[in-house]
């Protein structure tokens, strides 16, 4: 029963993932400036058309609707877990490599989001306004390599020092985003703009924090846990339940869930572009920084600065009774409970946004052909998490426009990308990948993600594509 | 450009054509039918196995409270066991078994008998004398409790009567005893009397002792029948469960004997051999007496007995023979009075007999009661108990050497012990006790065949800490030791079968056992076990 609940929270996820439209954490969409969506990763980009709406397709004709989904692992690839042996082509695991080439914390990562609706009209050639709804879930699991390594190697390489698990856990957000966007020419160098977005949250986890070491003594060998975690939730109480227990969502439950609007929040993106002649142009914008404030159905886990170390079984009380009772051992395991029990409160809070920074410089070759540089910075667990693409953007004629992408990210260099948007008088497809190897070697790949898209557009113009 | 534009769409199909064999290849890298059912998997594991702080009982494993460590105000401990050697109660020397009477006799009757018309018959006495438990006599006995049972019938009166029972010297309260039994005629009577409180006193002044009168009076009350007499009276009178609180009287010589108790040492219960040296070993005997006797004890015999160490018999001189215990006197009834005696160093050779690190102390032990054996007044009272009690008590001032002590436990590695590449083990001892030891665990099997041994070569895992002089012989600094252990997986797999270890320690005072030292309840011994340990596991 409780897996059935859990398929049909998948079964939704994934029913959701076919409407995702302009989520702009691929970096390849960013250089397709034809695409109205692309401002979106700096709101001081002018849109190429006065006017654009999104998704009407993905209302009328669901088959044709946009998606993006990105699914990325930082610690390790495919083929570096599972390997072939060339004399039968068996499969059989390895975690030697993965344990080998994983950094210091590592992220499962798991983005979908989709536009339910977005337009935007341009005023005066000088203004720029736009409005988009989208529906957005992050979901990232952090594992530190010392985690795996011990679970792989065993603790004694950690005979003298300690474990660390700093940042082990899981954050989600799944939330609804109105967005109200307005960018604004300057002069005919610098261009400014910002979008100011209304959030509606409605499911999380927050893993605030999470400093979990493990050391071994180097002559006792004595373990000593150290736990200081805090983690909120706010899901409704009859998600919970799907999850964690036997019962299940009727229809009604789902709609409480997605028309809760009870846990407001705020966020906004503030941008610039600077033209400094013909040929080159610079850009630079922060994204998303805001919070949710969490008010229904809210939980918070903690435990604070918890230590226990496990010194071994005492062993008077083997030779007092002559054998080691049952009993020690439970003593020990309810005493070890005891500390670490996590400490469970109803308790509002505020979860920040996935703030990102993003850094460009274009270089128009000609009028058609043009490179770019982006780097993108995603600040979480106060760290910046840098993310660099190069790319080479051709427009043909007012029918495609082509990009070719190279980027690193996740601890990854093996991420070639391409791009294509597709116009048809005012119809606009687009689709794009930073990573088209992850269609051809699956295995020996991080980073998957496929962005797929439909607009209209209007008074486009295909004079100068690529001069903002 | 159209040369261009064709290269562009060759360049496309190629890709594609590439795109599509890749594809083809990497889909075996997905199925996972593929997937090798079993692994290797070699964790290296480190973990405190064992982490015990050791007081002196732990050590000696001895938990029995009458067997104590008692501390001074210095917390300097002695070893102290006690031991009931004998112990009796009153109950136990004077029970008093069913006395049956069995009264018979014949009485007339003058005159007509008509109805309403009652006629004495003259009084008819039977004197009783007590059987007494060793024949002891009683001048006065107060009962806690007591039966005085009839089963009355007449083979030939005609008539109802009513006995009347008397006995004046039994009085409750000062109102002596006197009841009525009615009698009807043709039938048997049974009828009893409670005696619970009831003061008795007998008649000694005769040859026979504890002799009881009591008198019958029989009224035959008239029915208009014959006048048959004489008539014949059968009483079937007993006393039944007697139990006194208090007796008073000549109790003779009665008989204290107890074979061969012992005092366990349980501190030696699990040792082999070797030799302690106690500065000052004593033993103390106690007899505790709350009844009115005089008791002389001869204890015949008094050893200790080591079944490791030679002599392995020591007889315990300095006893004193005969060894006479006082009795309260009447004016003390209901206390007792202690007699007791000490065997040290000085008086006995008690020391020889601790040497030899006996398991036990033996002791015979002949008593009588009144010794001269001359007419006397004793008394006992219902909770009146006669008991001797022995204590060994061992300062822990002084040395040992060559002390192997040893213990089998029950043990079981597992049948998966052999999944360990190898294992070590990390000994840590912080030593508190001014003692060496070497340490030894023996894998055995269920046949007691030993497998192996933890430590190869045997040594010395706990150093002495570092003592004073006299007179405290306080230890002012731990000694720490670090001895380590690897099991390589050869020897792992001889393990599987074990089921028992043996434990063996040999313990010395410094020095080789020639330095003295004292044993204080602060001292301790930390001992640490850290274990490593990689493992070959095929999932």
């Amino acid at each position: 029963m409780k897996k059935i609940n859990i398929i049909y929270l998948i079964i939704t996820i994934a029913l959701l993932s076919p409407f995702v439209s302009s989520a702009q954490d691929d970096m390849t969409t960013y250089t397709l400036s034809t695409v109205p969506q692309s401002y979106y990763e700096n709101p001081g980009q002018m849109p190429l058309c006065k006017f654009h709406i999104g998704c009407l397709p993905a209302i009328f004709v669901p088959v044709l609707s946009s998606d993006f989904t990105s699914i990325s692992n930082s610690g390790f690839k495919y083929d570096d877990l599972i390997h072939q042996r060339k004399q039968n082509d068996s499969l059989y695991f390895d975690f030697e490599d993965v344990s080998d080439g994983l950094a210091k914390k590592n992220y499962l990562i798991l983005n979908q989001q989709f536009e339910i609706l977005s337009f935007g009209f341009k005023i005066k050639r000088m203004h720029y306004v736009s409005l988009s709804l989208t529906e957005k879930f992050r979901f990232r699991l952090t594992y530190p390599r010392d985690l795996i390594t011990m679970i792989w190697k065993g603790n004694s390489q950690f005979i003298g020092s300690e474990a660390d698990f700093n940042g082990i856990g899981a954050d989600m957000t799944h939330y609804r985003e109105l967005a109200i966007g307005y960018t604004y020419k300057l002069d005919t160098k610098w261009t400014i703009g910002g979008r100011a977005k209304l959030l509606f949250g409605l499911s999380n986890i927050w893993t605030k924090k999470s400093d979990v070491t493990l050391a071994v003594d180097e002559d006792y060998y004595d373990l000593t846990a150290n736990s200081d975690f805090q983690m909120y939730t706010s899901a409704p109480e009859n998600v919970y339940n799907t999850l964690f227990e036997e019962d299940s969502m009727t229809l009604q439950d789902y709609k409480d869930y997605l028309f809760n609007f009870h846990n407001p929040g705020f966020g906004i993106d503030l941008g610039a572009t600077y033209k400094i002649d013909d040929k080159w142009s610079v850009g630079a914008s922060i994204i998303d920084f805001g919070y949710i404030f969490w008010k229904t159905d809210t939980r918070r886990y903690s435990m604070t600065d918890k230590s226990f170390t496990f010194r071994g079984i005492d062993i008077a009380q083997f030779i007092r009774n002559d054998s080691l009772q049952k009993d020690a051992f439970d003593q020990l395991v309810d005493s070890i409970a005891n500390i670490f029990k996590l400490e469970e409160e109803n308790k509002h809070y505020a979860s920040p946004l996935n703030t990102k920074i993003y850094l460009s410089g274009y270089y128009n070759i000609s009028k058609k052909d043009r490179v770019a540089a982006i780097f993108r910075g995603e600040i979480y667990e106060n760290t910046i998490h840098p993310a660099f693409t190069i790319a080479y953007n051709r427009v043909f004629g007012r029918i495609l426009d082509v990009s070719f992408s190279y980027s690193y990210m996740n601890r990854d260099f093996l991420n070639f990308g391409m791009g294509a948007s597709f116009r048809f008088g005012p119809f606009q497809m687009f689709l794009s990948t930073d990573n088209f190897l992850a269609a051809i070697i699956p295995y020996h790949t991080k980073n998957i993600n496929v962005h797929f898209g439909c607009n209209y557009v209007f008074f486009y113009k295909p004079s100068s594509p690529l001069l903002r | 450009m159209n040369r261009f534009k064709r290269f562009s769409i060759v360049k496309f199909l190629l890709f594609l054509f590439i795109s599509t064999i890749f594809i083809s290849c990497y889909k075996d890298r997905f199925d996972m039918d593929l997937l090798e059912e079993h692994g290797e998997w070699n964790p290296d594991v480190a973990a405190p196995a064992i982490y015990s702080n050791l007081t002196f009982k732990d050590i000696l494993n001895d938990y029995d409270d009458n067997n104590l460590f008692v501390e001074d105000g210095s917390h300097f401990l002695y070893l102290v066991y006690w031991n009931k050697v004998y112990s009796r109660s009153a109950a136990e020397i004077f029970s008093f078994a069913p006395q049956n009477v069995n009264t018979s006799f014949s009485f007339s009757v003058t005159g007509t008998l008509p109805y309403g018309l009652d006629v004495a018959a003259p009084p008819y006495t039977t004197d009783y004398a007590f059987f007494t438990p060793n024949n002891i006599i009683v001048d006065e006995i107060d009962l806690d409790s007591g039966r005085f049972n009839f089963i009355v019938n007449s083979p030939d009166l005609n008539h109802n009567a009513t006995i009347n029972v008397s006995i004046p010297s039994a009085t409750l309260n000062g109102v002596p005893f006197s009841e009525n039994i009615d009698f009807i005629a043709g039938s048997s009577m049974n009828s009893f009397f409670d005696l619970s409180g009831y003061k008795i006193l007998f008649d000694n002044s005769g040859a026979t002792k504890n002799v009881l009168h009591i008198t019958y009076t029989v009224t035959v009350h008239g029915s208009g029948g014959a006048n048959n007499s004489p008539y014949q009276l059968n009483l079937n009178e007993s006393f039944t469960d007697l139990s006194f609180s208090k007796i008073l009287g000549d109790f003779k010589q009665i008989n204290f004997d107890l074979p061969n108790d012992s005092i366990k040492i349980r501190m030696n219960n699990n040792n082999i051999h070797g030799f302690i040296d106690f500065e000052n070993p004593m033993i103390h005997v106690y007899a505790t007496n709350s009844f009115g006797m005089p008791i002389r004890i001869n204890i015949t015999d008094f050893h200790s007995t080591s079944g490791w160490n030679a002599p392995y018999d020591v007889v315990v001189t300095g006893i004193p023979v005969p060894w006479d215990i006082n009795a309260p006197s009447v004016a003390q009834m209901g206390d007792s009075v202690t007699t007791e005696f000490h065997l040290t160093k000085a008086n006995s050779n008690v020391w020889d007999a601790i040497a030899i690190a006996p398991q036990w102390f033996v002791a015979d032990i002949a008593g009588i009661s009144n010794p001269t054996g001359a007419p006397a007044s004793n008394f006992a009272l219902a909770d009146s108990r006669f008991d001797i009690d022995a204590k060994v008590e061992l300062p822990l001032h002084g040395k040992a050497w060559d002390l192997i002590i040893g213990d089998t436990l029950d043990f079981d590695l597992g049948e998966d012990i052999d999944v360990a590449e190898y294992i070590d083990f990390r000994i840590n001892t912080t030593n508190g006790f001014p003692v060496d030891a070497t340490l030894q665990l023996y894998f055995m099997d269920k046949f007691n065949n030993v497998l192996d041994s933890m430590l190869t070569p045997q040594q010395q895992v706990i150093n002495a800490a570092l003592a004073g002089g006299a007179p405290d012989y306080l230890v002012y600094q731990s000694s720490h030791k670090l001895t380590t252990s690897r099991f390589e997986k050869s020897r792992l797999t001889n393990l599987k079968n074990t089921e028992k270890v043996f434990v063996k320690a040999i313990m010395a005072t410094p020095q080789n056992g020639n330095q003295i030292v004292k044993f204080y309840s602060f001292y301790g011994l930390e001992v640490r076990v850290g274990v490593r340990a990689k493992f070959n596991v095929i999932y």
